[in-house]
C-alpha cells in the first residue's frame, strides 16, 4: 500500500501535465495553416488532434531517454518523481505568470534532475546525458529549423516566384493539409513521449518495472496519447477565439515550409531520442521562412525569448523541484509529504482559479 | 576529441543534415508540382501542347516524390523508433 497513493499521484499529475501541453501547444501546431487559412479552425483543431494521438505510437525513443537518460532510474523514488513534477508545473505557472518564456520539456527535465540531485545528491544525475541529449538539440534544434525552412523559401520563391500568386497560393494551401499534418504526428511523437518517460520511472521506483529492463507499458502509451490529443482538442476551442490577436503573417508558401521544416526536424530529433522543445522548434521554422522571404521579418524579440528560456527553464525548474522535495521530506518519509504537497496544490489552483473567475464575472456583466 | 564525443557529434550532424534534407526534398518536389500545374494550365490555354504536356508530366512526377518523399521519411521513423 505505501507508495501506492504516490504513485497514482504522480500518474495524475503527469497526465495533466500532458493534458496542459497539448492545450497549450495547439497554437504552435495549428496556427500557421489556420492564418494563411489552408484549414478553418474546427477541421485543424480536429486533425491536431488525432494526429496527435497517432504521433504518441510512433516512436519510444525520447520516452526512454526521459526514463533512463537523465537520472539513474534505479536511484529514484515516486516522491522523487512527484517532486519533479510538481516543481516543473508550478516553473511553468510562474513563468506564464510573469510572461517569461519558458519551454515545458526542459522545466520536466529539469525538474526531475533537481528533485533526484536533492533526494541523492549529483552522483545520481547524469550529466553527460543532460549535456548530450538535452543540452546541446535544445540550442541546436530551433537553428537547425530556421536553416531549413530560411533555404527551403529561398528555394521556393526560385521555382514559383514568376508564376500567378492566385493558383500559388491555392496549391500551398492544399500543400499545407499535409505539412500541418505532419507537424501535430511529430508533436505528439516527440511531447506525450516525455510523459511516457516520466510515468515509466515511476513505475520503475515503484518496482512494477525492473530497471535493468525499461520499456513503456502499452496502457501508458494509450494513457498519454490520449491525454494530450485532448489537451489539444480541449486547448483548440479557446485558440479559435483568441485567433485574431495571434496571427502571424505569413503566405501559403512560407507556411507550408516552416510546418515542414518544423515537423522534419522533431521526427528526426525523435528518432535519435532528444526531448526537444516542440515550440522552439516550430518557432524557429516560421522565423525561418520568415527570413527567407525578407531579413528585416525576422522577429528577434521571440529569438531573445528563445535563448532567454534555454539559461532560465532548466536550473529554474531544478531548484523549485529541489524546494518541494526537501518540504515533501520535512512531512516525513512515507506519502504524507506528497499527499500534503497535492491537497495544498490543488487548493491553490482552485483558490487562483475562483478569485481570477470572481474578477472576469463583472467585466462579462458589464458587457 | 574523444570516441564518445565523436559519436554525439556525428549523431547531431546527422540530425542537422537528415532534417535540412528531408524538409528540401518535400518543399522542393511539391513546389515543382504546382510549377508543373500552373505552367500546364497556361501552355494548354495557349494551345502549346507539348509543352503542356511535359509540364504535367512534371507536375506528376513531383506530386509522386512529394508523396513517396513523406511516406518514405514515415517509414524510417517508425522502423527507426
Amino acid at each position: 500500500m505505501s507508495g501506492d497513493i504516490v504513485l497514482v499521484l504522480v500518474i495524475v499529475t503527469a497526465l495533466a501535465f500532458d493534458f496542459t501541453n497539448g492545450f497549450h501547444d495547439t497554437a504552435n501546431v495549428v496556427a500557421t495553416s489556420i492564418s494563411t487559412r489552408a484549414l478553418s479552425p474546427k477541421r485543424a483543431i480536429g486533425m491536431a488532434s488525432v494526429l496527435n494521438f497517432v504521433g504518441a505510437f510512433v516512436s519510444l525513443k525520447v520516452a526512454a531517454t526521459v526514463g533512463k537518460g537523465f537520472v539513474d532510474a534505479g536511484d529514484v523514488t515516486t516522491t522523487v518523481v512527484f517532486a519533479g513534477l510538481v516543481g516543473a508545473i508550478i516553473w511553468n505557472l510562474i513563468t506564464w505568470y510573469l510572461g517569461l518564456p519558458s519551454s515545458s520539456s526542459h522545466a520536466l527535465v529539469g525538474g526531475l534532475v533537481g528533485a533526484v540531485v536533492a533526494a541523492d545528491g549529483w552522483a545520481a544525475a547524469n550529466g553527460h546525458g543532460l549535456l548530450t541529449k538535452l543540452i546541446i538539440p535544445a540550442i541546436a534544434s530551433p537553428l537547425i529549423a530556421f536553416l531549413a525552412a530560411w533555404l527551403a523559401v529561398l528555394i521556393v520563391y526560385r521555382i514559383v516566384g514568376k508564376l500567378r500568386p492566385g493558383p500559388v497560393g491555392r496549391g500551398f494551401r492544399l500543400g499545407q493539409l499535409a505539412s500541418s499534418g505532419l507537424l501535430a504526428l511529430s508533436h505528439g511523437t516527440n511531447d506525450a513521449q516525455k510523459t511516457m518517460g516520466v510515468i515509466t520511472l515511476a513505475l520503475v521506483a515503484h518496482g512494477n518495472i525492473s530497471a535493468s529492463s525499461f520499456h513503456v507499458p502499452t496502457w501508458v502509451v494509450i494513457a498519454s496519447a490520449s491525454s494530450i490529443s485532448l489537451g489539444t482538442f480541449t486547448g483548440g476551442w479557446r485558440i479559435i477565439k483568441t485567433m485574431g490577436s495571434r496571427i502571424i503573417s505569413m503566405d501559403p508558401a512560407q507556411g507550408f515550409v516552416a510546418q515542414t521544416a518544423g515537423a522534419a526536424v522533431i521526427l528526426v530529433a525523435s528518432t535519435a531520442g532528444y526531448p526537444l522543445s516542440t515550440t522552439h522548434v516550430i518557432t524557429g521554422g516560421i522565423t525561418g521562412a520568415g527570413a527567407g522571404k525578407r531579413l528585416s521579418a525576422v522577429r528577434w524579440g521571440v529569438a531573445g525569448d528563445i535563448v532567454r528560456a534555454w539559461f532560465l527553464t532548466l536550473p529554474s525548474a531544478a531548484v523549485v523541484a529541489a524546494a518541494i522535495y526537501g518540504l515533501m521530506r520535512l512531512c516525513g518519509s512515507g506519502d504524507g509529504g506528497p499527499i500534503v504537497v497535492a491537497v495544498v496544490g490543488v487548493g491553490l489552483l482552485a483558490t487562483a482559479f475562483g478569485k481570477r473567475h470572481q474578477a472576469l464575472k463583472p467585466a462579462a456583466e458589464q458587457a | 576529441m574523444s570516441a564518445g564525443s565523436s559519436l554525439i557529434a556525428a549523431a547531431l550532424v546527422k540530425v542537422l543534415w537528415s532534417s535540412v534534407l528531408a524538409s528540401l526534398v518535400v518543399v522542393v518536389t511539391f513546389s515543382a508540382a504546382i510549377l508543373g500545374i500552373v505552367r500546364g494550365s497556361e501552355m494548354q490555354a495557349a494551345n502549346r501542347g507539348s509543352a503542356a504536356f511535359a509540364y504535367r508530366a512534371l507536375a506528376f512526377c513531383a506530386l509522386c516524390g512529394f508523396a513517396g518523399s513523406v511516406v518514405y521519411g514515415l517509414v524510417l521513423v517508425t522502423q527507426k523508433s
